[in-house]
């Protein structure tokens, strides 16, 4: 019998893929509605796997809940093992006693200036993934920096931010989650006039993805980051699906984002990004010196 | 010349390249000019870039700028980034800070 204040997540809430719109839909929804959350107990017993977002998405859960949160382990061993390793939570088991495993960003909350975190976080992938082509993990130690400072200060979230993420040393890919409960980007952008005409909050997700657009005013922002990102990806280095509001829009290779509805409204931004690290980067030519 | 020492850990935020900025906007304005040694840093985000190069770009001629303000040791990455803001610049991008609010 499951009470009201609890949350059962299902099976595999990570069958999904943002590419092909199979999303972890409960916890998603269930994050949505954080405002309004009266959670006692999240019961993860039938899971088997969680990927960076859904992780992401139930921490957040736990930190605007109003009591303390009782968790329900996995009754997988690894699922369980991944959660901890990982911080999610202790569940009785000694770090310690778990066998060191560096492909995984335990789960954190930011709520300041990203400082050395994702330089650490890449320097520690590209040891455990065996290196990485020169200058990649500084280049995606940028965008994961850039994503995490729209987070922290255009989104008015009351958590900051949660940033977890995954390696998978067999494919070089990446997986990483951060997540916000803010005022959306749509939101965010809809404060400067001049986007009030933006009809959907998928135009909103792609307008905010243009070079040089931003929401902020009082505070020194360019509208860069997204941009930069989104071309990146564009080279096929990587993708990047942005939830907010209502809608979620994937970029990748191909010309056009792809779009999908989120039924109900997201309160806040998930980016989740996937990156390969062993891309070769190619340097505009003429960047020997810095011509004023 | 004067030797201006970078503070930031690393090049990533806004405020560091705004404070960066300040202390070369205040040396210069006195007729002073400045050097800026990156040898300890291997990147700089868009962010930090634009908040430095852009509020420079702002506040001063091009060539004052050429004269007075000297780079020194910066790897490819920080090159490439710092370009990349006098690009934007030259585009007509500007820091949220700059831009004449809109009507409403």
């Amino acid at each position: 019998m499951t009470d009201a204040g609890t949350f059962k997540v299902s099976y595999m809430p990570d069958a999904g893929d943002f590419a092909e719109g199979r999303l972890a839909w409960d916890v998603l929804h269930k994050t949505s509605n954080h405002s309004n959350s009266t959670l006692t107990c999240i019961d993860l017993f039938d899971v088997v796997h969680l990927k960076p977002y859904a992780l992401a998405s139930l921490y957040s859960l736990g930190l605007c809940a109003k009591q303390p949160i009782n968790l329900i382990p996995p009754r997988d061993k690894d699922c369980h093992e991944h959660l901890v390793r990982i911080g999610f939570c202790n569940l009785e088991m000694d770090q310690n006693e778990l066998p060191v495993r560096d492909t995984n960003i335990r789960i954190r909350q930011l709520e300041t200036e990203p400082g050395a975190f994702s330089a650490d976080v890449f320097e520690l992938w590209s040891r455990e993934l065996g290196g990485m082509p020169p200058g990649i993990a500084s280049s995606l130690a940028d965008h994961l920096d850039e994503v995490i400072l729209n987070a922290i200060q255009h989104a008015d979230s009351t958590i900051g931010c949660v940033v977890v993420g995954q390696a998978f040393p067999t494919t070089g890919k990446v997986e990483i989650a951060v997540l916000d409960l803010g005022i959306t980007i749509p939101g965010h952008l809809r404060q400067r006039p001049e986007y009030n005409h933006l009809c959907s909050d998928a135009d909103a997700i792609i307008k905010a993805t243009e070079e040089g657009v931003t929401g902020a005013s009082g505070i020194t922002n360019s509208g860069v980051g997204l941009y930069e990102l989104k071309s990146y990806c564009r080279q096929g280095h990587g993708e990047m699906a942005i939830l907010s509001g209502s809608s979620i829009v994937v970029f990748g290779q191909a010309e056009h984002p792809i779009i999908h509805a989120f039924r109900g409204n997201f309160q806040g931004t998930l980016v989740n990004l996937r990156f390969s690290t062993r891309p070769t980067l190619t340097r505009r030519p003429g960047d020997a010196i810095v011509s004023w | 010349m004067r030797d201006i020492v970078i503070k930031a850990e690393i090049l990533n935020a806004p405020s560091a390249g705004l404070e960066l900025a300040a202390a070369v906007s205040q040396s210069i304005s006195r007729g002073d000019p400045v050097r800026l040694d990156f040898a300890r840093y291997d990147r700089a985000t868009p962010s930090f870039a634009n908040a430095f190069m852009m509020t420079l770009l702002h506040q001063f001629d091009r060539e004052l700028l050429r004269s007075n303000v000297r780079i020194d040791n910066a790897c490819p990455a920080i090159v490439e980034a710092l370009n990349a803001s006098i690009s934007r610049y030259d585009r007509g991008i500007r820091l949220s800070i700059q831009r004449t609010p809109a009507a409403g």
